[in-house]
């Protein structure tokens, strides 16, 4: 999953970042509007953490912006303000959700995995494709009744392609969704932890799960 | 406590109706007496008329005419013996031969209220009374005319009670009518809520006499509001200051604390955010006491000069994190005549907002000159501020109403500086150009001072 952080005050923008990093995300992290604004532009963010009080350009405006160009990503808004009209003001410029300064940190992953589900259409936090389960909330995967241990990196691989069930899923779609701006992400290695992920969910003969299209990309489902 | 506008009822309406009974009172007393005298006349007329009409023949009198009210009459020898008529025991004849007859109130012995008209006459000379003179005494009846004099007063002391009541009600009217702006004034003053939030009371149609209370009632309002705004505006920049560093800790902590933290980065972090906290809530608190006007300073030589390196020292690594340097020009002695405390807040605050406000790594510029009396700070960071922005920066409590972070790191202490310089009489600006901030602080340099 991909995330943005637009928050200007450092250290909570850092910590919500290695958060996020912890929960498997590919974050890219800004101090102000207008760059908050410009990385949404180019990027399909899963999740936008958005304060309001940023310096050059109003979180708010940063929104609307969004909005105005037909942006989908699940925006959700932690701010000081914490007037009704404020939370009001937000929600109807497009946010999300609406966290208020200080949080428990366990209550924003919480609140971002509902968004991630909601914009999967999913309420369950468990993900079933066939027999393969896959706990977004506390990360186990299990095919039958067998955990499967996976590294961070493969786990939201996996979860990305869960989310998207049954659907052709892009290299493109992988690098933008799993790689932040800092990351190495050749296209081998999304091969390579493609093949890491099929070793461990598709062992000791189990029925296939993930099937590849040469030159397309790859469908997680029962074949 | 009864109203106003009883006590001035009651008050008027009691001096209305004592002036009209007493008026009452002095027309009835004038009727009496009035009446009474012309009783008196007409008992002498009455007399006069008895005395003609006597006629004296053979020894005897004949008395030819008596009034028709009259209940007895006596005719007196010289000597006090009685010639002729009836006498009572009150009839006596007047004691001294007075010149004009002599008129009394009398009862008859049947209790019939009467008045006797006695005096001294000389018979014609064909009187056989012996000579000398007689006196003669006459009683008639004042019944008829005392009831018509009671029945007079009566009427009289009836027309003053109506007059009197008639009067309290038109003076209870006037009085309602007069003191409608008393009582509208009082209406609109109860019906002001707690806070005052734009409410105030028009004076567009008040009495002059009312119109300084009106105008001292809306002062205290405009004073009142302004406390209610003041303490809103602490409380939002109280909220802002404090919400992001605690929302900082929290976060830092929590994640140190969980899986893959770093508990020594995190705890260098928390120190760094507890340090700049412990000046924001010092920047609040003294931004309290300005409002409250509670801050105190003394007077001191302060090397500015000395005080801006140290200031700058103790921010140089946040600074180095944002990629911004200092570029020193520091001339002239800059001591300066103020409070060394308030002088270290000033600066601290200066270059903290210039650090915070640097929107990309450069030179922050410090100098100082020392000019004209004056000791001139001037520091200068990166900005895209424009000047129009960059003003409202020292707006107090800029913060708390602003929806746009402009002021962030900056509504709060900006608006300290400003109330410190001018505490220290001496004065502040902020400037911009879309390219450069730059916040200069002058102070009055010492008259006199000494090297140690």
């Amino acid at each position: 999953m991909r995330a943005l952080v637009v928050e200007d005050y450092h250290p909570l923008r850092a910590a919500i970042a290695q958060a996020l990093r912890g929960e498997g995300f590919a974050v890219d992290e800004s101090g102000d509007g207008e760059e908050g604004a410009w990385f949404a532009r180019g990027t399909p963010f899963d999740i936008i953490i958005l304060d309001l009080g940023l310096p050059k350009l109003d979180g708010l405006e940063v929104l609307r912006q969004m909005r105005a160009r037909g942006d989908q990503a699940h925006v959700l808004i932690v701010t000081a303000r914490d007037r009704v009209e404020d939370r009001c003001a937000g929600l109807d410029a497009g946010a999300d959700d609406y966290l208020v300064k200080p949080f428990a940190v366990p209550e924003l992953l919480s609140r971002v995995r509902a968004l991630l589900r909601r914009a999967y259409a999913r309420k369950d936090p468990v993900l079933r494709i066939a027999d393969l389960a896959i706990d977004t909330a506390t990360h186990r995967v299990q095919r039958g009744s067998q955990d499967i241990e996976l590294s961070q990196r493969e786990y939201t691989l996996l979860e990305f392609l869960a989310l998207r069930a049954g659907e052709l899923v892009t290299r493109e779609d992988i690098r933008s969704h799993l790689y932040d701006f800092r990351s190495e992400s050749g296209s081998n290695v999304i091969d390579v932890y493609i093949g890491y992920l099929r070793k461990k969910i598709e062992r000791d003969d189990l029925p296939r799960l993930l099937t590849t299209r040469r030159g397309h990309g790859y469908i997680l489902g029962p074949a | 406590m009864r109203s106003l506008r009883w006590r001035i009822a009651l008050a008027g309406g009691a001096l209305a109706a004592l002036m009209v009974l007493a008026g009452g009172a002095g027309l009835a007393f004038y009727l009496q007496h009035t009446g009474e005298q012309r009783l008196r006349v007409l008992a002498a007329s009455q007399l006069q008329a008895l005395a003609h009409g006597l006629e004296f023949e053979h020894g005897g009198i004949e008395l030819h005419s008596l009034p028709e009210s009259g209940l007895g009459w006596a005719l007196y020898k010289h000597d006090g013996s009685l010639l002729a008529g009836s006498a009572w025991p009150g009839m006596a004849p007047p004691g001294s031969k007075l010149a004009a007859p002599a008129v009394t109130r009398i009862t008859t012995p049947e209790g019939q209220a009467g008045m006797l008209a006695s005096g001294w006459f000389q018979p014609d000379e064909d009187d056989r009374t012996g000579g000398g003179e007689i006196s003669a005494s006459l009683v008639f009846s004042t019944a008829d005319i005392d009831r018509e004099q009671t029945g007079l007063l009566l009427s009289c002391l009836a027309v003053s009670v109506l007059t009197a009541s008639l009067a309290a009600l038109l003076l209870a009217a006037v009085l309602r009518h007069m003191l409608r702006p008393h009582t509208d004034l009082a209406e609109k003053i109860a019906a002001l809520e707690p806070q005052c939030r734009g409410q105030r009371i028009s004076t567009a149609t008040l009495p002059a006499e009312l119109v300084p209370v009106a105008e001292r009632i809306n002062g205290l309002c405009d004073r009142l509001e302004q406390s209610y705004q003041l303490a809103a505006t602490f409380h939002a920049a109280a909220a802002h200051e404090l919400r992001n560093p605690l929302a900082g800790l929290r976060a830092t902590i929590e994640v140190a604390a969980g899986p893959g933290g770093d508990p020594a980065s995190a705890l260098a972090t928390c120190h760094q955010i507890v340090r700049r906290m412990e000046a924001r809530v010092a920047n609040l608190l003294l931004a309290a006491r300005l409002d409250a006007g509670q801050v105190e300073v003394r007077r001191d030589e302060v090397d500015v000069n000395d005080l801006l390196v140290q200031a700058w020292e103790a921010q140089a690594t946040r600074a180095a994190d944002r990629g911004l340097e200092a570029l020193w020009d520091l001339q002239g002695s800059g001591i300066a005549s103020a409070d060394p405390e308030a002088v270290r807040m000033l600066l601290a605050n200066l270059i903290d907002n210039a650090i915070s406000h640097a929107d990309r790594p450069g030179a922050v510029r410090l100098q100082a000159t020392t000019t004209d009396s004056w000791v001139t700070v001037e520091i200068t960071n990166p900005s895209s501020l424009d000047g129009e922005r960059a003003a409202r920066l020292v707006e107090r409590g800029r913060r708390g109403a602003s929806t746009s972070s402009d002021a962030r790191h900056a509504g709060l202490g900006m608006g300290v500086c400003c109330g410190l310089a001018e505490l220290l009489k001496g004065r502040f600006s902020v400037s911009a150009d879309g390219r450069e901030l730059r916040a200069v602080l002058t102070l009055p340099e010492a008259a006199e001072f000494t090297y140690w």
